[in-house]
């Protein structure tokens, strides 16, 4: 197993080499033979960094996670209070964003580690796309209007951010009937 | 009956709750878009704006539909919506910029602001029932051939039968959200919307009725196998049922039983949905495919109405509530106290 690095021609270049790690995680048996991608014909494989980049992506930002859940559980268990360093609050407005990222690459990782299957072993993704003409033309409009909404989204919590919560729940109280 | 049939009992169900429930929703974004200028417009408006805990919900009944129709009938699924993906893909859009600009409308600030948002989502409303009902109208009138994009993408569904259908589907959606609209002003104590909205019901009742029976008109003319199936047997049962409930929905809304008037709508509208459904059966795609030549293996078919059911049972207590508060503005059976 090998963490990080680049697969080029059928090897993986640059990363951090465990050996017997993944028999282990896979088949709980350091000994135990893993299929390799060797083992499946070049027109079937998937392309390889696209789905080793994402999925190891997805396992680094769950790690940091669990970490940063770690990290303040045994300062408030030990010291009984918050932690104080700066870096800690960094990663956890970071965290908001990152599981996004996370939640990406993970469905990146199954759906294009399906390729070049859309149900696997049944389909090919070439033969269950859709012949109709101007689908650029329509995924190019979907792509506007979700990027309009992005907008009017972003927008509109700048807008809920900026109101004081206070002046919310005075509202709230003088209209509810008595 | 075998289970390909239960699943097409299902689809069409789950389309009468979608034509009737998302019907009124949809009208009511009709009458914000003909309410006229700000000034005037605003109490209606604000009527309209008042149903809101339903809006978007009822999306739940078009994602049924497509969830059964895909599992069920892959073939005619597939055919249907590679050919008619043009309309598919303006629905979709008209139902997002829809729920968008109403969810962001409360959070205008400007006038400019508010107007724009107002008319998206108005247009929205008229845009959506119409692709609908026109891709509704391409697959009636057989002009989906079986294969992938195998039929044209503009003639499919636009052409005299699928602008009939997608017009009415307009007109009925009006009809329906007026009729909602009268009740829900007749409750608040709203007279001047009341009389507003009863004469608005009255007129697209009207309306929508000349529509329907002018257009099997063009139905004998373009679509020879529809009007041949909804004139006989037990579709023409369905057709006559919904004028009678149509006629019915107008003397009720005539003689001030706005109440009772919306259920009786919702039939006139629902036997529409019945009968297109009788009078193509067995074809599902006409002159291409039969229900059991499309339908998927049983041990699939099986599975789907398994799930469909557990579905069903989840989803059905929260949605009755939700229809509950919307129809008689109340949760339980009590009355108010306030």
């Amino acid at each position: 197993m090998h963490l990080g690095g680049i697969y080029e021609n059928g090897a993986v270049r640059g990363g951090i080499e465990l050996p017997r790690l993944l028999s282990l995680l896979a088949r709980h048996d350091a000994n135990a033979p893993i299929q390799g991608l060797s083992a499946v014909p070049p027109a079937d494989r998937p392309p390889v960094n696209v789905v080793r980049f994402a999925f190891q992506a997805m396992v680094a930002i769950g790690t940091l996670l669990a970490l940063l859940g770690i990290a303040y559980l045994v300062t408030w268990r030990r010291r009984g209070r918050l932690p104080r360093s700066r870096l800690f609050y960094w990663l956890v407005v970071a965290a908001g964003p990152l599981s996004l990222i996370a939640l990406l690459a993970g469905w990146t990782t199954t759906e294009v580690g399906r390729q070049p299957w859309v149900v696997y072993g049944v389909m090919r993704t070439s033969t269950g796309v859709t012949a109709a003409r101007g689908i650029s033309v329509v995924a190019g409009v979907l792509l506007a209007v979700y990027a309009a909404l992005a907008v009017a989204i972003i927008w509109l919590l700048r807008r809920l951010a900026h109101r004081s919560p206070q002046s919310d729940v005075r509202e709230e109280l003088r209209l509810r009937p008595v | 009956m075998s289970l390909a049939d239960v699943c097409l009992v299902g689809i069409a169900l789950g389309m009468t709750a979608y034509l009737v429930l998302g019907g009124a929703d949809f009208g009511g974004g009709f009458w914000d878009l003909t309410a006229g200028g700000a000034e005037r417009g605003r109490p209606l408006r604000e009527l309209v704006h008042s149903m809101g805990p339903v809006w978007e919900t009822n999306h739940v009944w078009l994602i049924f539909v497509l969830v059964l129709a895909w599992t069920a009938f892959p073939e005619a699924f597939g055919s249907a919506m590679s050919t008619l993906y043009v309309a598919g893909f303006l629905a979709v859009a008209g139902i997002v910029l829809r729920g968008t600009a109403f969810a962001l409308r409360g959070q205008a600030s400007s006038r400019p602001e508010a107007r724009l948002l107002g008319a998206a989502f108005a247009l929205s409303s008229v845009l959506a029932p119409f692709c609908l009902g026109a891709a509704a109208g391409g697959i009636a009138s057989g002009r989906v051939p079986v294969g992938n994009a195998a039929g044209d993408p503009w003639a499919s569904w636009l052409n005299p039968a699928s602008l009939l259908i997608g017009v009415l589907a307009v007109l009925l959606s009006a009809f329906l959200g007026a009729v909602f609209l009268t009740a829900d002003a007749d409750r608040a104590g709203l007279l001047e919307l009341r009389r507003a909205f009863r004469a608005r019901t009255l007129a697209t009742g009207c309306l929508a009725g000349a529509m329907a029976i002018g257009g099997l008109l063009v139905l004998r003319a373009d679509a020879r196998s529809l009007f041949d199936g909804l004139t006989s047997g037990r579709a023409l049962i369905c057709v006559v049922l919904s004028a009678l409930a149509g006629l019915a929905t107008l003397a009720l809304v005539w003689r001030g039983r706005f109440a009772a008037a919306r259920y009786v709508a919702a039939v006139a509208v629902a036997a529409i949905a019945a009968g297109w459904a009788l009078a193509q059966y067995p074809q599902l795609l006409p002159g291409e495919l039969t229900v059991a030549q499309a339908a998927a293996p049983d041990a699939t078919l099986g599975a789907l109405l398994v799930s469909a059911a557990l579905g069903a049972l989840t989803i059905a207590p929260a949605q009755l509530a939700l229809y509950r508060i919307a129809v008689t503005g109340r949760l339980s059976g009590r009355s108010e106290t306030s």
